[in-house]
């Protein structure tokens, strides 16, 4: 049975890691990425996810490439804003998606009112006009792309055989852009000639003539496509800029590799058949990626190791729940287990960003959620193997399913394995200092859902005092641990600080933020050894740890201020408001309400 | 099995710490440039003359060799040409020019010829000038991937790509000259 596994192992890995289509490298926003990723990021622009029911993002993108007509009617954008349907004119859907074509002829209407909108600073926007504004950016994003290679696309097609011959061509024969290049001379001399006579006396073959030098000179219009970015720099001096397909032939960067790369992708575009197309493209970027982490990052978009974690996570906390109905035993063991195998694929989704990234996994405020999940789901797991009460496992499961929750809005925005700030892009920092720091709030959240475990049962069953006490001791611990953590993260912050910016401590929202966290555990952990705070007292410390957390992590985003702004975000403030009254009514409501029973009784 | 897990985690870990911390290099991280560029080889093509004769790159070898794209309805093509032409006759036999046409019709050369001056003419007459035609720019779009004119490859005597000009160029520039003068030691 092992041997068979290993084998399917094996298998699985070599066709996950092997070239493809999907591990074409792309330059796009400062990253070179597999053709998959880019694919995938520019669907999630227009339709809100990363792949179609009906075909994945790569096949979508080159249908796009390929076939203009049939992408142009296929109902990708979606439009949830009922004003925004009604302000386009369009009829409203249930399903809110709507084709190209069908946005585009109301756009173009309203094209100089949506170019004075976009001067506007976007909090002068109304929600109506920010969208319109986004999807007409969208929109050209999306034209952009389908005209990537409209210079190899068969396009062109002479029926005259008088018109063919004069033009040194064959009639029948379909040409694309490049190789109609020979007769533009020709054609734009004959066309010349035509200017001067009445459109209704044109005949046929002098219809079809003016027909072909518009269709050559609109084609000529699609130069100006530059998103696709497949083209190494080629000769020296190219200064490290990657070129489109048609940014390549206009600043004459074409070479030899480029001319055979263009000629795979047009045999590409025409059958389907990749022909050596990935290895050649891999090929042309030698020394500038390496194809070992396109093709890791191919296999981590596929396998998407976070919702097999969050599926795993949720079986687990439901298990758990059934556990304390029916067979506890057998399902708290299940849970464990789902919440392991969960716990896995969240390990290895983090060490495969490690080895795509080339850096630690607390670089951007997506990857932090899910390094501080991690760390709670493991401290979790690691109380449940040694307390085996539940606790851990429920601590577990609920902060694995809560921040995977969070996490998956901030990957809805887009990559998320964008290029970093300069003063982030330091390893031993990140390493070091974000890594402490996020460990810390990890075991705050521990600490946190212990605080709102203890608040309930001893609500429910007050006579449990040893459950109780277990609790209690448990999270006097977790505190402890998250306060080594938080303090010496802070600290070291303060050091990377020096070097960065020249001081230790500016009073900058996120290292107040810091400080307030390593003081409230202080206090919380001296009113233990002082008595002066009971268990109770206690707890609802620790649930206020998690409004301390949630500001500190998220709260300071908002001000955009001070050096820390980096991580600036604007979109979190009702979540945010709402999860901190939530554990304020919480936490507060429960320490008076069990106060005031314990006193009457 | 949890101690072997944790041992193992811990490991992780510290290996991964004491790499991104830059204390150790496992080289899980490969140098990535910004840019990278080596002379590749020209490709192997045999050229046309309007004649019929043919030439092949590879006969070239030993010498250095201009390759140059152009169409004679190109007119930053027909600026150009002059310093091209007297910088072959400069370099005497140690340079060839290979002018290769992208005309419809191999007969725009001989008028494009025409429409120099005599001693422009008569250049064009030097041993180590190749006026070519490339029928329907089959070479030089899909060999070369030239699609804009003038574009002019410079190839080293063992005929490796090492520069590539865009755009006409005044080829009586001591600089170039002097890259040029480089590819002959």
């Amino acid at each position: 049975m092992k041997k068979l596994l290993f084998c399917l192992v094996l298998c699985v890995g070599a066709g996950a890691f092997g070239a493809s289509v999907a591990t074409v490298p792309v330059l796009h926003e400062g990253r070179i990425k597999p053709l998959d990723t880019f694919a995938r990021v520019h669907l999630l622009s227009v339709y809100g996810k990363r792949s179609l029911p009906e075909m994945s993002a790569l096949d979508w993108l080159v249908e796009l490439m390929r076939d203009r007509e049939t992408a142009f009617a296929r109902p990708v954008f979606n439009l949830r804003n009922p004003d925004l349907v009604g302000h386009l004119g369009l009829e409203w859907r249930e399903k809110h998606l709507y084709s190209f074509n069908e946005i585009s002829a109301p756009l173009q209407k309203q094209e100089k009112s949506i170019g004075l909108l976009h001067q506007k600073q976007k909090e002068e926007l109304t929600p109506v006009q920010r969208q319109l504004v986004d999807l007409y950016t969208a929109s050209l994003s999306y034209l952009e792309l389908a005209q990537s290679f409209s210079l190899v696309l068969p396009q062109f097609e002479i029926t005259d055989p008088a018109l063919a011959s004069a033009l040194k061509l064959e009639a029948g024969r379909h040409y694309n852009y490049m190789e109609m290049q020979t007769a533009r001379p020709i054609l734009e001399n004959k066309i010349e000639k035509l200017r001067n006579k009445e459109p209704d006396l044109l005949n046929e073959k002098e219809w079809e003539l003016a027909r072909l030098g518009f269709s050559l000179e609109r084609a000529a219009r699609e130069e100006g496509s530059e998103i696709l970015r497949l083209f190494p720099p080629q000769w020296h001096g190219g200064e490290g800029e990657w070129l489109s397909p048609w940014q390549s032939v206009r600043r004459g960067d074409g070479s030899p590799a480029t001319a055979d790369y263009l000629g795979l992708w047009r045999r590409y575009l025409a059958n389907g058949e990749d022909g050596g197309l990935s290895a050649v493209a891999l090929d042309l970027s030698k020394g500038l990626v390496s194809p070992w982490r396109l093709r890791w990052e191919v296999f981590y978009n596929r396998v998407d190791f976070f919702t097999k974690s969050l599926i795993f996570y949720l079986l687990g906390f439901l298990l758990l729940v059934g556990s304390w109905a029916v067979w506890p035993t057998r399902l708290r063991r299940l849970s464990f287990a789902a919440a392991g195998v969960g716990f896995l694929a969240h390990g290895a989704g983090l060490l495969m960003r490690i080895f795509i990234m080339g850096r630690p996994p607390v670089s951007t405020l997506y990857e932090s959620i899910l390094f501080v999940a991690f760390i709670a789901v493991l401290f979790g797991l690691i109380l449940e193997k040694t307390r085996r009460n539940g606790f851990g496992l429920l601590t577990a499961t609920t902060i694995g399913t809560i921040l995977h929750f969070i996490g998956f809005s901030y990957a809805a925005e887009g990559d998320t394995m964008g290029m970093l700030v300069a003063v982030l892009n330091t390893n031993f920092w990140l390493a070091t200092h974000v890594v402490t720091i996020t460990i810390g709030y990890g075991c705050c959240f521990v600490g946190g859902i212990l605080g709102h475990l203890y608040l309930v049962l001893r609500k429910l069953r007050p006579e449990a005092r040893q459950k109780l006490k277990e609790i209690y001791r448990t999270s006097v611990g977790t505190a402890l641990v998250a306060l080594f953590f938080s303090l010496f993260g802070t600290i070291l912050g303060g050091i990377w600080a020096d070097q960065s910016w020249g001081r230790f401590w500016g009073w900058d929202p996120k290292e107040n933020g810091a400080l307030l966290i390593v003081l409230w555990l202080l206090f919380l952990l001296h009113g233990v050894l002082t008595k002066y705070l009971t268990q109770l007292g206690f707890a609802l410390g620790m649930v206020v740890t998690n409004i301390m957390v949630a500001l500190a992590w998220f709260g300071v985003n908002l001000l955009n201020v001070g050096l820390h702004s980096y991580g600036f975000t604007d979109s979190i403030l009702f979540n945010l408001i709402a999860f901190c009254s939530a554990e304020l009514v919480f936490g507060v409501g429960m320490y008076f309400w069990i106060r005031l029973r314990e006193r009457e009784s | 099995m949890i101690r072997v897990f944790l041992c193992a985690l811990f490991s992780l870990i510290v290996v991964l710490g004491l790499h991104f911390s830059g204390v150790v290099d496992f080289g899980l991280s490969s140098p990535e440039k910004e840019s990278t560029f080596v002379p590749q080889p020209a490709p192997d093509v045999v050229f046309t003359k309007p004649d019929g004769t043919k030439i092949a790159l590879r006969d070239l070898k030993g010498k250095v060799v201009l390759l140059n794209f152009w169409a004679s309805w190109c007119g930053p093509c027909f600026d150009e040409f002059p310093s091209l032409l007297d910088l072959v006759e400069t370099f005497g036999g140690q340079i060839v020019l290979i002018a290769v046409s992208n005309d419809s019709d191999p007969k725009e050369i001989g008028k494009f010829i025409r429409l120099f001056s005599p001693k422009g003419q008569k250049q064009f007459q030097n041993p180590h000038v190749h006026l070519v035609w490339d029928e329907r720019s089959a070479i030089s779009q899909k060999q070369f991937g030239v699609l804009r004119f003038p574009e002019t490859l410079l190839l080293d005597s063992q005929l490796k790509m090492v520069k590539k000009i865009v755009g006409p160029t005044d080829w009586a520039d001591p600089t170039l000259q002097e890259t040029i003068r480089r590819l002959f030691l």
